[in-house]
């Protein structure tokens, strides 16, 4: 039985986020004891993302996970073709099953006491299982399986997984973010699912809290004019190449920072005005890309020709899916806490399937120049975030509280996106929303204290 | 000298061999029981084993995971 923390010292979970002024505690991204609550009370209960399927394509491959600070082994079966989730600990005595980060396997054996699970999760044998001197009748029955996931999704490709049974389906926990993310996971033909992930992928640890780029770096437009200053002024932000066009016909829309407060999810929004997607502009360096690109585009503006876009996806910029996803037209980034300040960030890359190999080249190339350590823009985020937690770790640097206010009190709701606060796309809108679910995961006691199992719950405190 | 068509499992040579062995071929339990290799995932401490003699009759026809401490002979 866990003990939920409703208080740490003399101060409620609450009292660390004052809704009035606009502030956050630096506890919240310091102090160990939350960030234990946090494994508990949110990576407990939340849909996680996990994978996508295009790293499993056969029989008895597999990945391994991360669901918070735990290993999950994702694997499809070798029978019946199901992709399943458990966690990578032994039920003997708890050591790895799996020490590879994929792989495929008729079975996961465990090196200690030989323990072994199939691709179902079902125990077939452990050392001495036949042995007349060792098991006889105590010997392990099925429910000594490997710990299943309570619940996975495939959402067009993307694996989401929770571990709580009474959580809400997936689309109930997207809300109206659901269509948000089927965009993003769509080919740019417009074809449900048509994207696969570059592998190998970027996986690297960051020295900060998770929350600081999980939270606070999705929807932050304010930070790109001074963080990326020299990226933007070698011209890398918006060129993939020699430089990108103007439109000749500019498509009506709208762009806000969103966020909604019951879900924590959002970010950057465009609605968009009317049917069809955008017109294409050239952006590669690379020959023949642009044709590849303009043809797909043709293509998903007949898909498109009576419908609307979702409010986000391609062209229409990054969001959060809570807790720890980012979100958008090629890429599904995630962050992983190992550690109070220690974060892992993953990132899978989308292309097209069906794309020619020169397209997917140019795709991969621009995918390794931004992302990550070594991407020329990904890295000047990293700065901030590994200086952000040493600097807000001590005893005078936690009595200084974090400035949210940003457009505090300018929030409006907005008919296209039912329960979502819609503000300007320079505010903290997002950020708040993230935090108002936050709060509201930490306090309950479990799925029925929360929206949308609880649907009478509203959880916004700003 | 009769020829041997038996893997030697003994040794540290015996653990890639073990690690290795194809599937058809025959084992031989400590128990009795007698099959053939049907999947062999090549974690060097199981096969699985589909047997076609067992002490337990219920087991004849059926696949089970066979560890090494647990066989007698690989191959005819």
């Amino acid at each position: 039985m866990v003990t939920i923390l409703r208080a740490r010292a003399d101060r409620s979970i609450s009292s660390f986020i004052d809704p009035e002024k606009g502030t956050i505690s630096r506890e919240l991204y310091v102090n160990p004891d939350i960030f234990e609550q946090e494994m508990e009370q949110i990576f407990q209960r939340c849909w996680l993302f996990l994978g996508h399927e295009s790293q499993l394509p056969n029989p008895g491959d597999f990945i391994v996970s991360r669901m918070g600070t735990e290993e999950v082994i994702v694997v499809r079966d070798r029978k019946d073709n199901k992709i399943r989730a458990f966690l990578n600990s032994c039920r003997h005595r708890g050591m790895k099953v799996c020490r590879y980060d994929q792989g495929n396997s008729l079975v996961f054996t465990c090196p200690f006491h030989a323990w072994t699970y199939d691709t179902t999760g079902k125990l077939v044998g452990q050392g001495f299982g036949n042995h007349p001197e060792a098991y006889t009748d105590t010997r392990p029955g099925a429910e000594w399986g490997l710990a299943e996931v309570a619940q996975l999704k495939n959402f067009y490709g993307s694996l989401w997984a929770t571990w709580d049974r009474k959580a809400p389906s997936f689309e109930e926990y997207l809300g109206p973010f659901a269509e948000s993310l089927r965009h993003c996971l769509q080919s740019s033909d417009g074809e449900d699912g048509g994207l696969e992930m570059f592998t190998p992928f970027q996986r690297h640890r960051l020295p900060t809290n998770w929350k600081v780029p999980g939270f606070t770096s999705v929807t932050d437009l304010t930070h790109t004019a001074m963080t990326h200053r020299s990226a933007i002024a070698a011209g890398l932000h918006e060129d993939r190449g020699e430089g990108k066009e103007r439109p000749s016909k500019p498509f009506p829309q709208e762009k806000y920072a969103i966020g909604d407060h019951n879900l924590g999810h959002g970010g950057m929004c465009t609605f968009y005005n009317q049917p069809g997607v955008p017109e294409y502009t050239n952006e590669w360096f690379e020959p023949g890309v642009d044709d590849y690109f303009r043809a797909a585009t043709e293509r998903k503006a007949q898909v498109y020709a009576n419908r609307v876009l979702a409010p986000h996806g391609w062209g229409g910029g990054h969001f959060a899916i809570f807790p720890c996803v980012m979100v958008d037209s090629w890429r599904l980034r995630w962050y992983h806490p190992h550690e109070t300040g220690m974060t892992e960030r993953w990132t899978l890359c989308g292309v097209d399937k069906t794309a020619p190999a020169h397209v997917k080249d140019a795709l991969r190339h621009y995918a390794e120049r931004f992302n990550g350590p070594v991407g020329f823009f990904e890295s000047d985020d990293m700065e901030n975030w590994n200086y952000v937690y040493p600097a807000s770790q001590g005893a005078q640097a936690r009595k200084n509280d974090y400035f949210f206010r940003n457009g505090l009190g300018h929030g409006r709701y907005d008919d296209r996106l039912p329960g979502v606060v819609v503000n300007g796309s320079y505010t903290e809108e997002a950020h708040r929303a993230r935090f108002s679910r936050w709060l509201a995961f930490m306090e309950a006691n479990s799925w029925d204290d929360l929206y949308p199992v609880n649907k009478s719950k509203n959880h916004r405190i700003w | 000298m009769a020829e041997t068509n038996q893997y030697n499992l003994t040794g540290q040579g015996g653990i890639d061999v073990w690690r290795n062995l194809p599937e058809g071929t025959k084992i031989t339990l400590l128990n009795g029981a007698v099959g053939e290799i049907t999947a062999n995932p090549r974690d060097g401490g199981w096969v699985l084993v589909k047997f076609d003699e067992h002490p337990d009759p219920s087991k004849k026809g059926q696949e089970e995971y066979v560890m090494f401490n647990e066989v007698k002979a690989a191959g005819d």
